[in-house]
Order: structure tokens, then C-alpha cells, then sequence
């Protein structure tokens, strides 16, 4: 009796969570990101030009802090993401995205992970057992300790 | 033996990519990693005004629509601008009819006027500030020193990393001056900071 | 006279090694056991040429010896003791002297351990000579720690000479060590600890590499080595998050992490060595994986080759790099000899390596070890890809392209969140074919946990979906351990143990289980950290004027004055910001910028006040005067970013020592499968 009470109780606990984190993560956003949250997003993405290889956002140089309130600036201007980071490009070119576009050049920066996932996980489904064959011949060994999970 | 095969076709690519891999490198071996080719080669320079550096006031490039026009970045703590800086000069004195602006960045108003002072003005040449990184964004500045050309349209056609000579200075407003095509090119490091 | 002594030490460990490779050869091919013992004289001439050598090198930075080349460029006389010691390894050339150090320390103890019939063993102490060789002899060539300056400009050697003999001059003073790295005590165990987890992992390589070099490519190889992979795992985890740590400390920008090349060149083979220890097991235990495993190890000792060519030839811009060097085509060509020796070996003798028994079921314990493997590879795959990709698209013409945080973070959540979901249930699944009842049995409860948990985080105002998903994940795994752990100990405890001992025994009998869980223990509260310092970080430039105040993050920052301090080797320069939070005292913070004598650059420290629930990081953004302009941050949550990898680490460790039991226990019983 206690079990099943337990696991009423389980599942009632489990569907409120659930509609808990449902709820406020998909419903109860804040409705935009603050003009400074948008021009942090935009300096994440961009390349600083006078540094060694991070962004706008986290170089602590002076010119990283020019760029960053130049981008502020265009954010209250009201211009728009794309036309702030297309600035950028059109002075430094592409180099200055740190993610390059999954078009075009950066193409293959995307696309070789999500073959790689494939060819992976072909070459897994390919070491399963076929129902046909029987090799036990490479069982482990007695040289093996005992684990906890033997069941 | 399908595995045996997936094994060999496996090694096959890892060698082949190991190969690409030793190329890629080697081609790399002394080149400037920083170095970035500028997009803005063909495209109008920027109509921003630009602070003088030593008086009141401000300029604008378009003012000087109609002239050919020498853009140079410098900053004191910069030490290929210490090289540069007597073609640069010579250059301003010499090509009488071609504006020559040195915009003074990332630097402080005193170090900047005492390595005039100790290196030497040029009265040809328009020594302006860019304190708020405005004109570099405009310019697609990656270092010092960097030298930008225009035209008398006001395009910007040619581009140095790293600093002039003057040869390549004389021999860049020359080609402009009877209308040739120039190109940009690198002569060395550009230096981002202070001591690096 | 010490550079003389001590490049005398290079060049012994240098020719031991040449023999040692070539004789270990000859024993490991002859089978005859009396010549075994002729591999004593080149192991101890290794060890202790490397010691004398680096012995030499710390007593000529600390006696401030100017007229060698590296003392002069990389000391001076106001150094601190504690960072005159570390310069033996803050520079190129030491740090390949500490490696050489390293290698010969693990080489003899590989020689300890062999036998007199161990054909396997000579041979991979054959294997750990020839690498001795290329590194000693990287030091007696290009990267020789003990040239003499022959010629001074301006206090600077400009001109030296490699073999310490014949005249020399010295600067009155020296350099001194780099201004960020003589910046925090981290920077001075960080390398050292790198190391050895770089070197460590050349050992499971070498007894690979001997094993196929045998023909005997059973799993000997792998029960002798998975103590060294484990302990050379464990210090490069600790010295990865040491890193982390200091950067977090010293840089100013607040972060630990910039997917920088040369963090990722540590990252990588910390990746395929953390596959490798998960895919040992599955071979160990059932038998299958044979040649994976040599791929994964051969695959390691490659990107520990990479990572080293990465951080010190210059190709890639990075933060960490040395000055450009001749030792990089030097590395890059070790990297490609040893490359392609070890995968050309490899594919000759395929024909030998056992093709692997079938998986009854993906639904198994190896099943999930398969998947943990599929991620972690894809994972390193994937950073590697992002790392070299600008240099691959500049080197085939398509111009120049940038990879950094956006791209790299992208791609590993989706990965680390996979990783933490068969993290939590792998452990727990029983080998063979799992029933899906058992299994389920096993996660119900922490499923509920995790999900209240993650309630709870969305109760108390969290709204990013990233954080949320990592608190579930991340207590999914602890509940699973932890649950797992109880019922463990209450069986013991209904056959009349009492808790203590029940939990003692528990760590005692299966460390090798245990360790490992207590290191996944790490994983998650490391990603929980990781999460939520980041997504709930909060950052602002704020302005204060002399004795105003600002608030900040529920902080209020009155700036008291600025401030200078002269300290034996450096100028100090700061701002005094007295905190109080709600109105309480909470401190008083000094945020300020170090001007090392002899360095041209100066170095903003940040002030860091850590607390249990969030930090609060000061750094400054300019120069103090009437007012002060300072970057604030407050992360909440963060030192579970320290706190979970160390217990990575420590869990590796505490299961080494399992290991060790295991085996002892596994010579006398018998035991079920």
C-alpha cells in the first residue's frame, strides 16, 4: 500500500514540476532583452579587432570599450542586430563574426559535426549483435572484479 | 570483415587529414597571425568629422574631395611608427598637392605631442585624434601602423599593414597621381598594444 | 659553470635515451630475460641527466646567473623566490626542460615495474626513449635552457650562443618573468601539473604502441597502463581547472574559459583520454573495442603533441602562446613521424587486434559506455574542427574566418547535456541486457528529485533554459549516484555493518566504481557552475567619484580614495572601494593595476571577494584619479566550477587507488562476471 501511495505521490510531484518548469520557462519570459542585454549579445559575436582572438564583450581594452559603446549607441539608435553586425563586416569582413554563418565558407564548420554524430552512431548500431550470429568466444575474462551493478 | 574495412577506410582519412594538417601548418610558419586582408578596398572613406589633435575644431575627409588622400593610424607607444615616421614626413613635403592625415590613436594627448616633438612635424600634414575609436571602426583599423590611400573620389583604394617606406609611399601616389591601379601590401607587423 | 653542468645533463639524458630507445628494442625482440637488466644504466642516465639539467636551470635563477640567455630574459633580480623557482617552466625553453624532467621521472617508474621476461614493457620503455630523445634533443638543439648571452644591447641579450662554452656577457639585470604569469601563484603549479598529465598519457601510448609492435594485442597492454591513464588524467584535469582558475583571477575580463587554441589544445586530448579511460573498461570487461582503444590512445598522444606545437610555434594567435620559435616545425615534424609511425604500425597489424564480440544490446551498460564514447569524440571532434578551421579555410584560399565562443559554446551544450544524461543513467544499467524495469527502478526517484529541483530553480525566478536544464541534469546524476550509493550501504548495513563502516567499506572494496562516481559527481556540479556563473552572470562599467557611492547587484561601492604602493619587484596602483551589501559591512575591495619594473606592459588585477553563493569581481577600467571607472561583476554560483572539476580530479585519483586494490584482490579470489 505505502508503494503505490508512493508513487501517486511520485507521479503528482513529477507532472507539477514538470508543468512548473514548462510554465515559467515558455510562458513567463521577460518580454524583451534591455537595449544593454541586446548590445552584450551583439559584442559577444564580434570579434575584437585590436585584441588576441575574443570578443568585443570580454576584452578589457580601450578599444573593446569604444566598440562596445559605439554598439549601444546604434542598439538606442534603434538600428537592428544584423545591421549593427553587418557594420562590422562590411569594415572587417567576416573575420569579425566569431560564429561564422552555416552558409557559404562556414558551411562545413556546422555541417562535419552533425556527420560525425551519423557516421558515429551508424558505426554503434553496426557493433549490435545480429540475431544470426553467436560469438561468445570473446567473453571476458575471470580476470574481471565484481561490480556493484551485477544484478 | 566489414569492420576490418571501416577500420582501413578510417585510417585512410585520419592520414589524409594529417597530411592536410602538416601542409596547413607549414604554410603558416612566419606569417603574422593577426594580419587581416580589409574589405573596404573599393568603397567610399568615411564622412565622419575628425577631431584635430593640437587645435580646435574638426575636418572632414570630404573636405578634401578632389585631392588624393594619405590616411595614417599612429600612436606613440607604437615602434614601427617611430620607423615610418620620417617618410611619412618627406612624403607630406614632398607630394605638395596630396592631403596627409595622421590620426592619433589609442594614445594620450601628451605622449602623442612629445613624439612629434622629439621625431618632427610636417606642416602639409593634418594631425587629428580619434578618441572615441570612431574613425578606426570606420577604417577597419587591426593594428599600428596602418596607411590607407584615396582617391580624389574619395574611394579608398589601397591599404599598407605595417609601416611605409618611402619608396612604397612615393611609388603608391605616383601610380595615383597618372590614374594606375595600386595595390595594397604588408610590410611587417602591426602592434596592438602598448610593449607587444 | 652551471650552464656547462647542466647542459652536460641534457646531453647524458640525451645519449641515455638514444640507447635506451635502441636497446629496449633489442630486449623487447630478443626474449632473452638476462638483458633486461642493460636497461638499468640508460633509464637511471635519463633520470638523472633531466635532474641535473633542471637542478642547474633553478640554481641559475636563483643565484640570478644573467650570463645564461634564459636567466636573463626571464628573471631579474626583484623577482620573488616563488616565481624565480617557477620561471624554470614560464618560458619555452624550461618548460621543455620540465617536460624532459617529467618524462624521465615517468619512464623510471615504468622501469620499476618491469620484469625481467616483460618483453611488452622494454619495449614501451624503447617506445618512451625515443620520445626522451626528440625532447632532449629539442633541448641540446633550438630550446636549449643554458645558451650563453654573448652579446648585450640595451640590458637584452641579442645574440647567444647554443653550447655553453667560451666567453659570455651578462645584463646587470635581467627581464624578469612575464608580468602575467608572476601575477598569481596558480600560474606557478598550473604548468607542472599540465604536464604531468600531458607526459603521464605517453605511457599508455608507448605500452600501445610496443603491444602492436609485438603482435600482442590482447588487453595486457591496458591492465598495466590504466593506473598511469587514470593518474595522468586526473593531474590534467586539475591542471585544466587550475587554469580556468587562474585566468578567472588574473585576467580581468571575469572569465575562465575563452575556447581560446591553446585552451582547447589542453581540452582535447583531456576529451579523448576521458574516452579512452570509459572505453578501457568496456574492453577490460567484455572484451570488445580492441582497436578503438588503440585509436583513442594514439589519437591522445597526437593531440598532446598538437596541443604543444599549438601553444609554442606561433601558427595561431592566442593569449597563452609563446614568442614565435624554430621549436615549432621541430614539433610539428614529431607530431607527423610519430603520427604516422604509430597509425601506419597500427594498420599492419589490424589482422592481429580481435574484432570485437557483438553488443547484445544498446540498452547495457555497454551500450551507454558506446554513447559516452560517440560524444566525447564528436566533442573533441568538433573542437578541433573549430580550432584549425580558420586556418583551414585561409590555407585553401577562402579567406579569413573567425571560431570562438559563440560557436564553440553552441556546440557543446547540446553535447554536454547528452554526456550528463547517459552519465546518469550508464552507471546504474547492468552490463549485457538491461531490463528497462531494473533500470527504471533505479532512476524514477532522482528523476522526480531533478525535476522538483529544477522547479524549484524556475520558483525562484531563473527563466534561462540553459540553466534550468543543467540544475535538472546535474542533480539527475547526484540522485542517481547518490541513491545508488544508499541502498548500497543499507544492504550492508541489514547484514549488520553499521553506516560508517558500511560506507567505508563501500569506498574501500570498489574504489574503481566509487572514485569514478565521485568524479561524475564532479561533472555535474561543474556543469551546474558553469551554467549558472555564466547565464545569471550580471556586469556593469560603473563610474564613482572620490567618496560617492554606487550601487551594484544589491552591493553599494563607495570609492574611498586611490592609492599606490611600491612592492619589491612592482608598483601597485589601485582604487580603495569600501562594499557594503544591504547596509552591512561586507569589505573593502582594492581593484588596481600591477607595473612590474623591467616590463613595459602593466597588468590589471582584479579584486575577487568569493562567497558561497555568488562572487563579486572588481577589476579596473582605467586608471584612479577623482574618479574611478570599474568593471563590477557579480557570478552567482561559481565556485562550483572549481570545486566540481577538482572532485573530478580527486574522484580519478581516489579510483586509482582502487585500482590498484582491485588488482591485488583479483590475483587471490575468484570472481563472477
Amino acid at each position: 500500500m505505502r508503494s503505490r501511495l508512493g508513487s501517486v505521490v511520485r507521479w503528482a510531484v513529477a507532472l507539477m514540476a514538470i508543468a512548473i518548469i514548462v510554465g515559467g520557462l515558455a510562458f513567463d519570459q521577460p518580454d524583451t532583452r534591455s537595449a544593454e542585454q541586446r548590445a552584450d549579445d551583439i559584442a559577444s559575436s564580434l570579434r575584437c579587432p585590436f585584441c588576441e582572438g575574443v570578443s568585443i564583450a570580454e576584452s578589457t581594452s580601450q578599444v573593446a570599450r569604444d566598440l562596445q559603446a559605439i554598439i549601444r549607441e546604434r542598439v538606442d539608435e534603434g538600428a537592428g542586430d544584423e545591421a549593427i553586425t553587418g557594420e562590422f563586416v562590411a569594415r572587417y569582413g567576416e573575420w569579425v563574426l566569431l560564429s561564422p554563418p552555416a552558409s557559404g565558407i562556414g558551411l562545413a564548420l556546422w555541417a562535419l559535426p552533425i556527420a560525425g554524430l551519423v557516421a558515429g552512431a551508424v558505426a554503434v548500431a553496426g557493433l549490435r549483435r545480429r540475431s544470426d550470429t553467436t560469438d561468445d568466444r570473446d567473453l571476458p575474462s575471470a580476470s574481471v572484479p565484481s561490480r556493484v551493478e551485477s544484478t | 570483415m566489414k569492420q576490418r574495412r571501416g577500420i582501413t577506410v578510417m585510417l585512410a582519412l585520419v592520414g589524409a587529414a594529417l597530411v592536410v594538417l602538416l601542409v596547413v601548418f607549414v604554410s603558416r610558419f612566419g606569417l603574422d597571425p593577426s594580419l587581416v586582408a580589409s574589405p573596404l578596398i573599393g568603397t567610399n572613406a568615411t564622412d565622419q568629422p575628425i577631431e584635430f589633435m593640437e587645435k580646435e575644431g574638426s575636418m572632414s575627409l570630404t573636405d578634401y574631395r578632389g585631392d588624393l588622400v594619405v590616411v595614417n593610424f599612429w600612436a606613440s607607444w607604437c615602434l614601427s611608427c617611430r620607423l615610418e615616421h620620417d617618410a611619412l614626413i618627406r612624403g607630406a613635403d614632398v607630394y605638395t598637392g596630396v592631403r596627409f592625415v595622421g590620426v592619433n590613436y589609442q594614445d594620450t594627448p601628451e605622449n602623442a605631442a612629445s613624439f612629434l616633438d622629439t621625431l618632427g612635424r610636417s606642416d602639409a600634414f593634418n594631425y587629428v585624434v580619434d578618441s572615441e575609436s570612431r574613425i578606426a571602426l570606420d577604417f577597419g583599423v587591426l593594428g599600428l601602423p596602418e596607411t590607407f590611400f584615396i582617391d580624389r573620389e574619395g574611394v579608398i583604394v589601397a591599404k599598407v599593414n605595417g609601416p611605409l617606406n618611402y619608396p612604397l609611399l612615393a611609388g603608391t601616389l605616383d601610380t595615383m597621381l597618372v590614374g594606375g591601379s595600386v595595390e595594397s601590401v604588408t610590410t611587417g607587423e602591426v602592434q596592438q598594444r602598448p610593449g607587444g | 659553470m652551471t650552464a656547462l653542468i647542466g647542459y652536460f645533463g641534457i646531453l647524458v639524458g640525451l645519449v641515455s635515451a638514444l640507447v635506451l630507445a635502441v636497446q629496449g628494442y633489442r630486449v623487447a625482440r630478443s626474449h632473452e630475460s638476462m638483458l633486461v637488466a642493460t636497461l638499468r644504466g640508460p633509464v637511471l642516465g635519463l633520470l638523472g641527466g633531466a635532474i641535473v639539467a633542471f637542478l642547474a636551470l633553478e640554481f641559475a635563477l636563483v643565484t640570478h646567473n644573467f650570463s645564461i640567455a634564459y636567466i636573463a630574459g626571464n628573471n631579474s633580480l626583484s623577482t620573488p623566490l616563488v616565481f624565480t623557482l617557477a620561471s624554470g617552466w614560464a618560458a619555452l625553453e624550461g618548460s621543455i626542460a620540465l617536460w624532459g624532467l617529467v618524462l624521465a621521472g615517468f619512464t623510471f617508474a615504468v622501469w620499476r615495474q618491469v620484469t625481467p621476461s616483460d618483453a611488452l614493457g622494454a619495449g614501451a620503455l624503447s617506445v618512451l626513449g625515443a620520445t626522451a630523445v626528440f625532447f632532449f634533443g629539442l633541448m641540446a638543439t633550438v630550446a636549449d635552457p643554458f645558451a650563453l648571452c654573448t652579446q648585450v644591447a640595451n640590458g637584452i641579450c641579442t645574440a647567444t650562443s647554443a653550447i655553453p662554452i667560451g666567453s659570455s656577457v651578462a645584463p646587470l639585470d635581467g627581464v624578469g618573468a612575464n608580468p602575467l604569469l608572476q601575477n598569481h601563484i596558480l600560474m606557478a603549479v598550473h604548468p607542472p601539473l599540465l604536464y604531468v598529465g600531458y607526459v603521464g598519457l605517453s605511457v599508455p601510448f608507448a605500452f600501445a604502441i610496443s603491444a602492436l609492435a609485438l603482435g600482442q594485442p590482447g588487453s595486457v597492454w591496458l591492465d598495466r597502463t590504466h593506473r598511469w591513464t587514470v593518474i595522468a588524467w586526473s593531474f590534467l584535469t586539475i591542471g585544466i581547472v587550475l587554469g580556468g582558475w587562474w585566468s578567472y583571477e588574473v585576467l580581468g575580463w571575469g572569465g575562465y574559459w575563452a575556447w581560446d587554441p591553446v585552451e582547447n589544445a589542453a581540452f582535447l586530448p583531456w576529451l579523448t583520454a576521458t574516452a579512452f579511460i570509459h572505453s578501457a573498461i568496456v574492453q577490460r570487461r567484455r572484451g570488445m573495442l580492441q582497436a578503438w582503444n588503440f585509436v583513442l590512445i594514439i589519437a591522445t598522444f597526437g593531440l598532446t603533441i598538437l596541443g604543444t606545437f599549438l601553444t609554442r610555434s606561433g601558427v595561431i594567435l592566442s593569449v597563452h602562446s609563446f614568442s614565435q620559435s624554430s621549436v615549432g616545425p621541430a614539433l610539428l615534424a614529431f607530431l607527423f613521424v610519430s603520427m604516422v609511425g604509430a597509425l601506419g604500425l597500427f594498420a599492419t597489424r589490424i589482422q592481429l587486434v580481435a574484432s570485437s564480440p557483438r553488443l547484445d544490446s544498446l540498452a547495457s551498460r555497454e551500450g551507454s559506455f558506446l554513447a559516452n564514447n560517440l560524444l566525447l569524440t564528436l566533442f573533441a571532434f568538433t573542437v578541433l574542427l573549430g580550432t584549425m578551421y580558420p586556418l583551414l579555410v585561409e590555407a585553401f584560399g577562402g579567406g579569413q574566418v573567425s571560431v570562438g565562443r559563440p560557436f564553440f559554446d553552441r556546440a557543446s551544450i547540446p553535447l554536454s547535456f547528452a554526456l550528463l544524461l547517459v552519465m546518469g543513467i550508464g552507471p546504474i544499467t547492468p552490463y549485457r541486457s538491461a531490463n528497462p524495469t531494473v533500470v527504471w527502478s533505479r532512476i524514477a526517484t532522482p528523476v522526480v528529485v531533478a525535476l522538483a529541483i529544477g522547479a524549484g530553480a524556475v520558483a525562484i525566478g531563473v527563466r534561462s533554459w540553459s540553466v534550468v536544464v543543467s540544475v535538472v541534469l546535474g542533480s539527475f546524476v547526484i540522485s542517481v549516484i547518490i541513491k545508488h550509493f544508499a541502498g548500497q550501504s543499507a544492504a550492508l548495513v541489514r547484514n549488520g555493518d553499521s553506516w560508517r563502516s558500511a560506507i567505508a567499506k563501500l569506498f574501500v572494496r570498489e574504489p574503481g566504481y566509487w572514485g569514478g562516481q565521485v568524479a561524475h559527481i564532479g561533472v555535474a556540479i561543474l556543469a551546474i557552475g558553469i551554467a549558472t556563473s555564466s547565464a545569471l552572470a550580471m556586469r556593469a562599467e560603473v563610474t564613482i567619484g572620490t567618496g560617492e557611492t554606487v550601487t551594484f547587484a544589491g552591493y553599494e561601492l563607495t570609492y574611498v580614495s586611490p592609492f599606490l604602493r611600491e612592492e619589491p619587484n612592482r608598483n601597485v596602483i589601485g582604487a580603495r572601494i569600501e562594499v557594503t551589501r544591504g547596509g552591512d559591512e561586507f569589505a573593502v575591495m582594492e581593484p588596481r593595476v600591477h607595473q612590474y619594473f623591467g616590463q613595459g606592459q602593466a597588468i590589471g588585477t582584479p579584486d575577487v571577494r568569493s562567497g558561497f553563493t555568488e562572487d563579486l569581481y572588481l577589476s579596473l577600467a582605467r586608471s584612479p584619479g577623482d574618479d574611478v571607472v570599474i568593471d563590477a561583476y557579480r557570478f552567482p554560483l561559481i565556485w562550483m566550477v572549481w570545486s566540481g572539476g577538482l572532485l573530478i580530479g580527486l574522484g580519478g585519483g581516489w579510483s586509482v587507488v582502487g585500482l590498484k586494490r582491485e588488482r591485488t584482490r583479483s590475483q587471490t579470489a575468484s570472481v563472477d562476471a
